[in-house]
Parts: structure tokens; C-alpha cells; sequence
């Protein structure tokens, strides 16, 4: 009877385990026609007979749904390939997508944006991930003039065994962020002579300024409401210490090519020396590891905000306060780097090459049609249609010489919500290809104004590395090192400007923990892969 | 003879088991099926050649064991773990107990079943929006609480940012919003004790406060014993949502536990045998802590789960 029982119960746990894995197992046999591929890569169709295509995609909020996005609408119609699309929130991508892997029945025939370099390295050696290089060659002309163009399209996304195994993302205007000032209230406090510049250049000044924006009233409310650094200590904190020479918390290239890891810098020390006499004679915001964009926004449209950070004005204080800010450019300080007699100046900015745009899984018989159908966001054409849409729909040109052009989007609606129905560049900010030659030509009031914020960072921009690729082990110890010491780092910062710590007693102990921490091995990691990254 | 009579009583107990079934079932698929997966702490894990194909790893299997217990932040991890925990097992047992008894005693009922509601009600809030509502009124500006000390004349507190408040929070907020619902199993029981001995202690002249203390807790205090063992055996469980919700830059230094910390490194950033090894090390001293605790407490003669 035991035996009975035990048999029946097993018979039912096989046969629900059994139903679980036949579930996940519904794979459709593919019957795939090499002759049904156009090879002519002149001819904007890509395949004879429509085929159908599975991208793996993160989705942001302000996304529309991928398929019925205008760009891959028009892309499906002019190349004749019926793109299908896994949407994944973004708030949980990176969980979502490593267990992605784990099933290959369902593993889909690309993955689009967010191809982080430790996956590439790790599947490209499981033989996961299609090399690229002989795509690249024969079906993608306009990527390969790119490559042509920049160099460091081949050093970033060449792996050590020699391929590429994802098509690179170019900015080639480098993004970055942005320091909003009150130009207004500087304007007036110049003009009454309680200030002697018109835009501070270096920290001293800063802080004199904000003084100035703490004790005049410039708001002329009669009440001391002003809050003069009024920001999350994200970017902001960055943009305080490139004033110092650095443009990170963590690993840094120098001059000579040489790593270094920053808070172990005297600049640093100098850096959070300044911050805590900016913190304690309540120059800037009293909570700044709590306060939220919303909170920023909250006192920005009361007209109270003196100095913040973010990507446009109008996000900052809304389009009525909007006008009375500008950026405001790097500062120096006596710990700037020199050069020929001269103060340096820096600021952040983003990696322009980006070697995570998309990638082909090795099981997918469609290699060559995705190459082409990527290789169209490197075209003219593509880059126009996926960064702001159809010509004479979403966009038109100024006039016939076609050189500037303006959005033509409806009236009314919230600019980045309708630009969400158009493409994913909106939120995460995915491209393949943002040519400064196409966004710089737009005339709209806002990107007129936005271009002219961004001409300030221009002439100053400093990656903090470049884009090294490491091997698996590599990528496992940095990870492990990292996850730890980035904690600590951000912790002691809060001690240390909160005034927990004491930043004269407490440095040395500091030191001494980060060295603990393995910082020496972190860096000497970062000059193996530079060595391999120089080499090719 | 014996096999018979156990046949016998299989027989007889048949619908018990069939009722027993499907729970058994639920156990092993989701508790004990899914364990085959701990083996990838002592392998380097990699989806292709999957669980069993994966390699060993140096050190008969225990390297990613031995780099965890010598990292560097090993220490603070485990200080904040068993801080958070010790402090909120002690606070979470006592707690219901002592509004059960209090709440005993109200004779209105109408009163007794508005205070039982209010008190288990933030039970059914979701745990985010629970620590949406703490930051909140936490904000250092705007917050209700800072608002009330300002106006007393006291001085704002950045709690959220504050490592030393961080457990404080953790913990009197999880009194909050569990300790009405936990008091529930300590009414029920209370509502079992017979009238005749409060009868029998009143003329004995016995005070309130005496037969709180010699009639009711002594009737609380089996169940109290086994729910303490049972939490013992979450000890190092601590809500691992909670902690990573209530986490900024600042409260960092207090507020990294193992589980947040198994979390970012396993799920965020990939290391998926380093952060099993994490996960198991905390259930094997979770498991070590219990067998101590049911020891002891078998040992001073009260009850113990085995």
C-alpha cells in the first residue's frame, strides 16, 4: 500500500514537472529559405517574402509599444522584415535578462540595446553570440564607413579572440550633464554690485555666489527662501569635482595613460573639503543623499532654486522659469591640472562608443538579414528616421538648401511622450547612431536652446576610461572588488561631508581601508585590459 | 502482525493523507526540486553548460565561500545582519504579547474591536508603499515628524540618512505595521483561558495586575515559545525588500545586509555562484542558530518543535 502511494505520488510530481517543462519548451520549427535574403545591399529590401524577426527590447515608460513604433513601421516596410518584439520594464531589465540565457527555445533571434560587455564575454566564449566581423564586411557599408571614420568603434567591441560580437553605439557629440545656474539672479546681483563676475570660474567664486543667491533675496519675495545649491547629490557632486581635476569616484585614466583610482587622490581629499564648507554654512541642500527630482522640481517652480542639475531647464523649473537659466560652465581651482601655464578645465562626459547596441544570437538562421537591417540605422536615411521620425511627418527641412529642419509634432502634446510613439531614443536614450551633423541642423526654440546649453561642456570633455574590455576572470574579481569598495566609497563620502567623519583625522584610516579593499588590484586589472585595448 | 496493523491504520487514515497531498506536493516542488540549484555555489555557474555541466571550483568546491568570509566587507555585513535581526526578534516577540494582554482587558467591546482593527490594519499595506509613507514623513523639510519636533523647538533629523537610525526604523516600523496582526494568535488564546481560575483568583483577592501576570501570560507563553523558535529559524531572513527600500547613500554603512548584498551581486551584477554561495552560508548559520535555540529552550523544559 506504501508502495502504492509513494508510486502514485510520484507519478503525479513527474507529471507536473513534466507539464512545466514541456511549457517552456513550444519551439517552432524554422523553415529557413537562404534564398529568400537580398544580398544587394543597395536595394533597400532586405528579404524577397516577409519574415518574421524576434528583438529583445527594454521598454521605458514613455515607450509606445515597440511595434507600433513609427520607426520600425517604416523599417518593416522598406526592408520587408516583420520585426517582433520581447518588451522588458527597464526597472527590471538587468534581473529579467540574465535568466534569459538560461532557455535557449526561447532565447530570441537578437537582443536590441543594453548588451553589457561581462555577457559578451562570457557567451561569445560559450559560442551564444554571432561574431560580426565578416557580417560587417559584406552587408554593412554604412557601418563600416563608420569604422573607418573612428577607430574606436574596432577597439571598443573587439573581443580578445579577435571578433566583434555587437554593433557599437556612436554619439558623436558626447553627451553629458548639465549644471543649471539662476542667470537672472547673477545678472541683477552683478549689477548691484554685490557680486564682481558674471559667471564664476572657480570655486571661490562659486561659493561666493552662492552666498550672494543665500543672503540678497535675489527671488525679491522679502523672505530668505532662496536655496542656492538645491540638487541630488548625483551629478552635481561630479560637476564639484571636476572643479578638482576628476570627472569619477572610481577608476580614472591620466594624462599618461595610467590608471588611478580617485578618492585615494589628494584632489579628492581637496574636493570633499570643499563640499563639507559649501554643506556646513548651508550653501547647498541639508538632504542631499534624500531628496528627490520630484522635491527639486517642487522648489524649482516656487522660483527658489539658485544652482541644480539635469538635462534641460525646463525639467528643472518648468517652461515659465525656464529662460532665467543657463549652464554653467567647469570650474578651476589651484588643484586644476596645468597645462602650458594654463588651468585645464573638465567635464564628464558619457562614452561617445558604446559597444552595446545589438547583438545576434548564434541559433538564429537570420544573421545577415539583421546585419542589413542594422546596418540601415547607420544610413543617413535610418539616423533621420530614428532619432526624430518621417520627413514632412514628423520633421520637415527649413528650406531647400536642406541643411536645418524643424519637428512639425502636434500641438499640445507633451514632446517626449509623442516622440516615445516614434522611437526608443526617448528615456533610456538608445540610439545606434546620433550624428551631430543631423541633431545640430534642428531649429527648434528648445533644441536651439538645448544645443547652446551643451556648447558650454564641448571644448572640456573627458571620458573617465575608455571602454576596456575584460576577460571572464577579470570581470569577476572587478565585480566582486567593486561591489564593495563602491559602497564604501559613497558611504564615507556621506560620513565625511555629513561631518560623521572628520576628513583631516579619519583620511588616513580612509586610505587604509580602500588599500584593504583592493583598489591596488582594481588598478592593476584596468592597465592589463588598457595594454590589450592599445594593441589593437 | 505489526505491518498489518500499520496497513491497517494507512487504511483507515487514507483521506487524511489524501488532504495531506497536494501541500506535499507544493513542498517538494518549490522547496525541495529547486534546491538542486544551490550546487552552482560550489561550481562557476554559466547558462550554457548549465547546472550540472558547469565546472567545480578551486578548493574542493568551497572557493567562493572562502572569498566571501575573507572580503573585506564580510564583518559589517554579518554585524548588520544579526543587529537587525537579534534586535527585531526580541522587539517582535514582546511586543504583540503585551498589547494582546493589554488589549484583553478592555471590557467595551465596541472600543476593543476598533483598537484590534486600527492596530492589524497596516498589515495589509504593501511593504513599498509602506517605506514610500516612512520616507515621506521622514523628509527632512516637509515630513510630518520633523514638522512636530521643529515646532516643539527641537532640531530636524535627516533620519533616512542617519546609519544610527537606520535600525531603529527598520525594526519600530515593523512593529508598526506587524504587531496588531501578530497579536491576533495571542487573543485567540487568551480567549481559551478558563473563566473559573479568574473567578477563583478574584475571591482569592488577587489584583488585576496579579492575574495578568499568574493567569493570562502563563496561557501565552507555549504558543509565545514556539513562534519564537519558528522566528528564530527567519533569524538571518531578514526582509530583504524592506532593507533595499530603505537604503540611501548615507545609511549604506548600517543599513547592507547579506541579503541585499547577495541580491546586487547575484542579480545586478551577475555573479550568480558567488551570490548562491552568500545565500546558502545565511541559510546554514539560520540553521545552526535553530538547532541551538530548540536545544536550549528543551533544555529549560518548555516546548520545542521536535
Amino acid at each position: 500500500m506504501r508502495k502504492k502511494l509513494l508510486s502514485l505520488l510520484l507519478a503525479v510530481i513527474v507529471s507536473v514537472s513534466g507539464a512545466v517543462f514541456v511549457s517552456c519548451g513550444d519551439k517552432t520549427d524554422v523553415n529557413y529559405d537562404p534564398d529568400n535574403f537580398i544580398e544587394d545591399t543597395s536595394n533597400p529590401k532586405i528579404v524577397k517574402d516577409s519574415v518574421t524577426i524576434k528583438f529583445y527590447v527594454p521598454k521605458h515608460s514613455l515607450h509606445s509599444n515597440y511595434k507600433d513604433m513609427t520607426v520600425f513601421k517604416e523599417v518593416s516596410r522598406i526592408t520587408n522584415i516583420n520585426m517582433e518584439f520581447v518588451e522588458v520594464d527597464n526597472e527590471a531589465y538587468d534581473e529579467k535578462r540574465g535568466l534569459q540565457w538560461e532557455d535557449e527555445a526561447t532565447l530570441p533571434d537578437s537582443f536590441m540595446f543594453c548588451n553589457n560587455m561581462d555577457e559578451q564575454v562570457m557567451y561569445s566564449g560559450l559560442k551564444m553570440i554571432a561574431p560580426l566581423n565578416d557580417l560587417i564586411d559584406k552587408y554593412c557599408p554604412n557601418y563600416k564607413a563608420l569604422m573607418a571614420k573612428y577607430p574606436e568603434i574596432k577597439k571598443v567591441s573587439t573581443l580578445a579572440d579577435g571578433n566583434m560580437y555587437s554593433f557599437t553605439a556612436v554619439d558623436n557629440k558626447g553627451s553629458t550633464c548639465y549644471q543649471y545656474v539662476n542667470q537672472k539672479w547673477l545678472n541683477d546681483l552683478y549689477n548691484d554690485n554685490v557680486i564682481d563676475f558674471k559667471m564664476p570660474a572657480t570655486v571661490e567664486e562659486f561659493k561666493e555666489m552662492l552666498i550672494a543667491f543665500r543672503d540678497n533675496d535675489p527671488n525679491h519675495n522679502g523672505i530668505a527662501d532662496e536655496l542656492p545649491l538645491c540638487s541630488k547629490f548625483n551629478y552635481t557632486s561630479i560637476f564639484l569635482l571636476s572643479a578638482f581635476g576628476h570627472v569619477t569616484k572610481s577608476v580614472e585614466i591620466t594624462d599618461d595613460n595610467d590608471f588611478i583610482f580617485v578618492p585615494e587622490t589628494e584632489d579628492y581629499k581637496a574636493y570633499l573639503k570643499y563640499v563639507k564648507e559649501l554643506y556646513d554654512e548651508k550653501l547647498m541642500n541639508q538632504n542631499i543623499y534624500e531628496i528627490t527630482d520630484g522635491d527639486v522640481a517642487y522648489y524649482g517652480q516656487q522660483g527658489r532654486v539658485g544652482c541644480s542639475e539635469n538635462v534641460a531647464a525646463f525639467l528643472l523649473v518648468g517652461n515659465e522659469l525656464a529662460d532665467q537659466y543657463a549652464t554653467i560652465a567647469p570650474l578651476t581651482s589651484d588643484r586644476s591640472p596645468v597645462k602650458n601655464g594654463e588651468k585645464q578645465r573638465v567635464h564628464i562626459c558619457f562614452s561617445m562608443f558604446d559597444p552595446t547596441a545589438l547583438i545576434i544570437t548564434e541559433k538564429t538562421p537570420y544573421k545577415r538579414e539583421i546585419a542589413r537591417l542594422v546596418d540601415f540605422f547607420y544610413s543617413e536615411e535610418g539616423v533621420r528616421l530614428f532619432l526624430t521620425g518621417k520627413e514632412n511627418v514628423d520633421w520637415t527641412w527649413d528650406d531647400d538648401t536642406k541643411t536645418t529642419w524643424h519637428t512639425t509634432y502636434p500641438e499640445g502634446v507633451d514632446t517626449e511622450t509623442y516622440r516615445g510613439s516614434i522611437t526608443p531614443n526617448v528615456g533610456l536614450g538608445a540610439a545606434f547612431y546620433k550624428d551631430k551633423n543631423w541633431t545640430n541642423g534642428q531649429t527648434n526654440e528648445l533644441s536651439k536652446q538645448l544645443n547652446k546649453d551643451a556648447s558650454v561642456y564641448t571644448p572640456y570633455l573627458k571620458v573617465a576610461t575608455p571602454d576596456l574590455i575584460f576577460t571572464s576572470e577579470e570581470s569577476n574579481e572587478l565585480a566582486f572588488i567593486k561591489s564593495a569598495l563602491d559602497a564604501y566609497v559613497v558611504g564615507a563620502e556621506a560620513d565625511f561631508i555629513l561631518g560623521r567623519k572628520d576628513i583631516e583625522k579619519d583620511w588616513d584610516s580612509f586610505q587604509k581601508t580602500l588599500k584593504q579593499m583592493k583598489t591596488d588590484t582594481l588598478i592593476s586589472i584596468y592597465r592589463e585590459a588598457y595594454k590589450r585595448y592599445a594593441a589593437i | 502482525m505489526k505491518i498489518k496493523s500499520k496497513k491497517a491504520e494507512i487504511k483507515r487514515s487514507l483521506s487524511l493523507y489524501a488532504l495531506m497531498t497536494p501541500s506535499l506536493i507544493l513542498l517538494i516542488l518549490f522547496s525541495y526540486l529547486p534546491m538542486y540549484g544551490i550546487i552552482i555555489a560550489f561550481k562557476d555557474y554559466n547558462a550554457v553548460q548549465g547546472i550540472w555541466g558547469s565546472p567545480w571550483t578551486k578548493n574542493f568546491g568551497f572557493s567562493h565561500f572562502i572569498r566571501f568570509v575573507t572580503a573585506y566587507n564580510f564583518t559589517s555585513l554579518i554585524k548588520n545582519t544579526l543587529v537587525l535581526s537579534l534586535y527585531s526578534l526580541v522587539v517582535n516577540a514582546i511586543c504583540p504579547v503585551v498589547l494582546a494582554l493589554f488589549v484583553n482587558e478592555i471590557q467595551n467591546k465596541a472600543f476593543k474591536r476598533t483598537v484590534q482593527t486600527i492596530s492589524y490594519s497596516p498589515y495589509f499595506i504593501s511593504c513599498v508603499v509602506m517605506v514610500g509613507m516612512v520616507v515621506s514623513f521622514l523628509n527632512v523639510d516637509r515630513g510630518i515628524v520633523n514638522k512636530v519636533i521643529t515646532s516643539l523647538g527641537g532640531k530636524g533629523n535627516m533620519f533616512m540618512s542617519d546609519p544610527d537610525w537606520f535600525v531603529h526604523l527598520y525594526v519600530w516600523t515593523g512593529v508598526w505595521q506587524g504587531v496588531g496582526w501578530a497579536s491576533i494568535v495571542y487573543l485567540g488564546c487568551l480567549s481559551n483561558v478558563d473563566p473559573c481560575l479568574h473567578e477563583a483568583a478574584v475571591i482569592d483577592g488577587a489584583s488585576r495586575m496579579k492575574r495578568l501576570w499568574h493567569i493570562n501570560l502563563p496561557a501565552i507563553i507555549p504558543v509565545f515559545t514556539i513562534q519564537l523558535i519558528l522566528s528564530v529559524g527567519n533569524i538571518m531572513n531578514v526582509g530583504f525588500e524592506k532593507a533595499y527600500l530603505m537604503q540611501t547613500d548615507a545609511n549604506l554603512s548600517a543599513s547592507e545586509i547579506i541579503a541585499t548584498y547577495a541580491y546586487k551581486i547575484s542579480l545586478l551584477k551577475k555573479q550568480y555562484s558567488f551570490g548562491t554561495a552568500v545565500g546558502l552560508f545565511n541559510a546554514a548559520i539560520n540553521i545552526i542558530l535553530l538547532f541551538i535555540v530548540n536545544f536550549v529552550s528543551k533544555k529549560v523544559g518548555q516546548e520545542s518543535l521536535w
